[in-house]
């Protein structure tokens, strides 16, 4: 391999990670643009979407290279990305030797990962603090915790590849229904909305909504309007498993 | 008051947990807290000034993002990082739910008044972002335009 071709690996890779991550488009377009520039490439061409990433480019020596890379289904991981970040800004800085900069990729993906129960932790205080917040009782909120540990475990175990992310929505927010209502009808749990609208915020897509919207006004106009489609259907499936659990189970209880 | 001080206490607890499933490092979580806390000020501040839905979450949104492109600098950490956790507050979570238990009960204007209530707040958190947004955006483009000028000065001093 060339030089230009290791560089323009390095930076597939790395807006597919920086994205995959949860970084926004511009940032991403920003970010290997950039890098490319500090190795004194010509005819940059960067083409992405939450989906995928084009990238083309030309050396001080005329050759040419291109990349196109499928980037997996956002899945937010803060710490990650600033590490993306802090190798980006490091590598335009010290312009490393381009055969060096795969190894430097996967040595900043090593990131120290929350335990499963701290993650749980994170999630419990998460809805507790929202049961609250949406006038939920100490019964509810035991409630709204015994949804998310159980919803924890179906979504780690629903999301697997190949399985529709609006399946695997619908199913989760059906079975919190179904849970809330069995719940209040057995006395763990008072207020049915208070339980289910802190359940659900578990599931609602609200950051990939507010981007998608932001990608729309900022130019990204392909971008925002397939990321906003995704998001109304995320959304109507997750309404739709709570309408199937209330019309199944809803006689349990009074509303 | 105390109902208010509990509302921003239970903000920074949230945001605070919710940056442990974004996996936000650490030391990092009470800053993360701590945006969700101020956004919630910002937004019961502004609930007194103004009942237009559209404005105050458009507001509030701006305060959250101009919190984070703050941290971002004086963190060195890209503004996404504290962005996230910030918004937890204002997003409109109990509206979806209300039109949709009203789609169910067939209360139509109901159901009608809280979709229109939750497109509004959804509208002000994205236009409020979008203006801040562009300001860093211009800010970032000024800089990589310093990279391109230097790029195009290397390209002329090696053809000389």
């Amino acid at each position: 391999m060339n030089d230009v071709e290791y560089i323009l690996d390095f930076v597939a890779g790395l807006g597919s990670r920086m994205l995959y991550t949860g970084a926004n488009l511009e940032r991403v377009d920003d970010t290997m643009t950039r890098i490319c520039l500090s190795y004194h490439l010509e005819s940059i061409s960067i083409f992405s979407l939450s989906s995928t990433i084009i990238v083309s480019a030309r050396s001080a020596g005329g050759a040419y290279g291109s990349r196109q890379i499928t980037v997996p289904p956002a899945s937010i991981h803060l710490e990650k990305l600033n590490r993306l970040n802090c190798l980006s800004r490091r590598i335009c800085a010290e312009k490393p030797e381009p055969a060096v900069l795969a190894g430097l990729l996967e040595e900043a993906e090593q990131v120290e990962e929350y335990s499963v129960l701290t993650v749980i932790l994170g999630y419990l205080a998460a809805m507790t603090s929202l049961c609250v917040i949406f006038g939920g009782n100490i019964l509810d909120i035991v409630a709204a915790d015994c949804i998310t540990v159980a919803l924890y475990w179906i979504v780690r175990w629903l999301s697997r590849p190949n399985l529709n992310h609006i399946v695997v929505n619908t199913l989760c927010m059906w079975f919190a229904g179904t849970l809330a209502i069995v719940l209040v009808s057995l006395g763990i749990g008072e207020h049915v909305f208070s339980i289910i609208i802190t359940s659900s915020m578990m599931m609602i897509p609200g950051i990939p909504l507010v981007n998608s919207v932001r990608n729309i006004l900022c130019g990204n106009e392909m971008n925002g309007i397939i990321e906003f489609f995704k998001v109304i259907l995320e959304t109507i499936a997750i309404v739709l498993g709570l309408i199937l659990s209330i019309y199944m189970f809803g006689g349990l209880i009074r509303w | 008051m105390v109902e208010n001080m509990k509302l921003i206490l239970f903000s920074f607890t949230a945001s605070a947990g919710f940056g442990i499933v974004f996996r936000i490092e650490k030391k990092k979580l009470l800053w993360a807290g701590l945006g969700g806390a101020l956004t919630r000020c910002a937004y019961l501040f502004l609930l007194e000034i103004t009942d237009q839905r559209i404005l105050y979450t458009l507001l509030a949104a701006m305060f959250a993002a101009l919190y984070a492109e703050i941290m971002e600098m004086y963190q060195k950490m890209p503004s996404t990082v504290f962005l996230y956790p910030a918004i937890i507050p204002l997003i409109p979570g109990d509206l979806l739910y209300n039109t949709a238990v009203n789609l169910i009960l067939q209360d139509i204007p109901e159901m009608l008044s809280n979709a229109r209530n939750c497109v509004l707040s959804l509208a002000g958190m994205s236009i409020g972002f979008v203006i801040i947004s562009t300001f860093t955006y211009y800010r970032r483009i000024y800089y990589v335009s310093k990279d391109i000028a230097y790029h195009i000065m290397y390209w002329q001093k090696r053809k000389e």
